[in-house]
């Protein structure tokens, strides 16, 4: 199966939610003395308790993420190992999960939006798709070889 | 004269079978190779069901794996200490420093760093200083005499006349008296969006029984003094406005604005002590912005004067 624009696609939409990760991650380490303006707007989810898990800025662990499926996306490309790709598609899908469950929240519980964490969103459940689809057709084309 | 077995029942003689060539070598591999495509012919693939497919196992698991991780952080193992529906503060703000002469007020009135805390209760930012960073300023500095901490309001959430709930979260920890800083405590605990309806009336009687506050004076105060409190929360707001104070939380040290947002206790900490050792050396009362002006017996009730 050919490799080049699938792993150049799925790896673009990994990139995409590892550059917001870092940026929302630059953001949680510098956002020690953010502060509210007139008329609200003060990053209200960015502040809220469920911007952290353990302790550590739910971005943090964006980064790792996205880090980890970039990888397998680059390593898939580099050696064709079908098992490479399956995980990448497990993993895509363990965070899809996860990301609609934060949409969740941000809807229902914390009342407000974030635009780069929605953005984020995207780059996963997006991601996710695109890998459904390589997947599918790499199953396939082992079938009928 | 001929015999016949049959009369006499016995059976002629079996001729011995007449012996085939043995085949050779090539002949039983080809045979071999055609009895195996005979059977493989009539072997019948047995596909799995879809369901079996490691794709759907692996989909399945995916996503048994993702809900997991969703109940792990989202804290239903861990569920917080609720009174009732609210939830409890974890670090509540000793009610023994309480001032005497100012419910609002921590600590000794002549400490040599005066502390005012401006802030909204509907902000996040002022409620991650209330809950991470206050608490270790009121054991570190308030407890030991060396600060007097003030909380003063200054509204930034509300924005439109349906937009209230910062002015009344205010104006009911106004009203809960003696017990303002319990109050303040939950306020923060239990802060849940902008204007979402989280400080409801209702809510904030809640809170008003939780901390264990005269209902009776407090009842009375938010049916018939509402007004007068709002406006002291306005009033309060508009004198922070004026001093500089734009967001919040904004600290002042001895009436000197710190830049706005929840200043970590390692920014707080060494300015405050840089203060006591000024005042050590020189000791001048600390000074502050002006006092907050007593409420007018009958104002009417305002909307947000934020700018």
């Amino acid at each position: 199966m050919v490799r080049g624009r699938p792993a150049l696609l799925l790896g673009g939409f990994a990139a995409a939610g590892l550059a917001i990760a870092l940026y929302l991650s630059a953001m949680a380490l510098a956002g020690t003395a953010v502060a509210c303006l007139p008329g609200g707007g003060c990053e209200t989810v960015a502040q809220s308790e469920y911007s952290r898990w353990l302790g550590i800025p739910v971005a943090f662990f964006g980064v790792l993420f996205s880090g980890l499926l970039l990888g397998l996306i680059a390593a898939w490309w580099r050696t064709g190992d079908g098992r490479l790709l399956l995980a990448g598609y497990a993993q895509g899908l363990v965070g899809v999960v996860i990301v609609l469950y934060l949409r969740y929240l941000e809807l229902f519980v914390i009342g407000a939006i974030c635009a780069w964490c929605v953005a984020y969103g995207a780059t996963i459940l997006f991601g996710w798709l695109a890998l459904l689809v390589v997947q599918r057709r790499a199953n396939r084309a082992r079938d009928e070889g | 004269m001929t015999t016949n077995s049959t009369s006499t029942g016995t059976p002629p003689p079996k001729l011995p079978a007449p012996q085939r060539p043995r085949a050779t070598r090539q002949e039983r591999r080809e045979a071999a190779r055609r009895d195996q495509r005979l059977a493989s012919a009539r072997t019948v693939a047995v596909k799995k069901p879809a369901w079996q497919s490691p794709m759907a196992l692996i989909t399945a698991g995916a996503v048994v794996v993702g809900l997991v991780v969703v109940v792990l952080v989202s804290g239903v193992l861990n569920p917080k200490a609720t009174v009732g529906s609210l939830i409890s503060p974890l670090r509540p703000t000793p009610t023994s420093l309480v001032d005497p002469t100012n419910p609002r007020a921590l600590g000794k009135a002549n400490a040599p760093v005066k502390v005012e805390i401006w802030s909204d209760f509907q902000c996040p930012a002022c409620d991650t200083f209330a809950t991470t960073i206050e608490p270790d300023l009121i054991d570190q500095y308030v407890a030991t005499g060396k600060a007097y901490v003030i909380y003063r309001d200054r509204v930034v959430i509300d924005r439109f006349a349906t937009d209230v709930e910062s002015h009344q979260a205010a104006a009911a920890a106004r009203c809960a008296g003696d017990k303002f800083w319990p109050f303040h405590d939950y306020l923060f605990e239990n802060q849940k969006g902008e204007n979402a309806g989280t400080f409801s009336s209702a809510f904030l009687a809640s809170v008003a029984d939780a901390v264990r506050a005269d209902r009776t004076a407090y009842d009375a105060c938010m049916a018939n003094g509402a007004a007068d409190r709002v406006a002291a929360v306005n009033a309060e707001t508009a004198q922070g406005a004026a001093a500089g104070v734009s967001q919040t939380p904004t600290i002042a040290l001895n009436g000197k604005l710190l830049p706005g947002g929840a200043q970590p206790m390692t920014t707080l900490g060494p300015a405050i002590d840089a203060l006591i050792a000024a005042a050590s050396a020189s000791p001048a009362p600390p000074a502050s912005l002006p006092a907050s002006p007593a409420p007018a017996a009958s104002a009417p009730p305002a909307a947000s004067t934020a700018p």
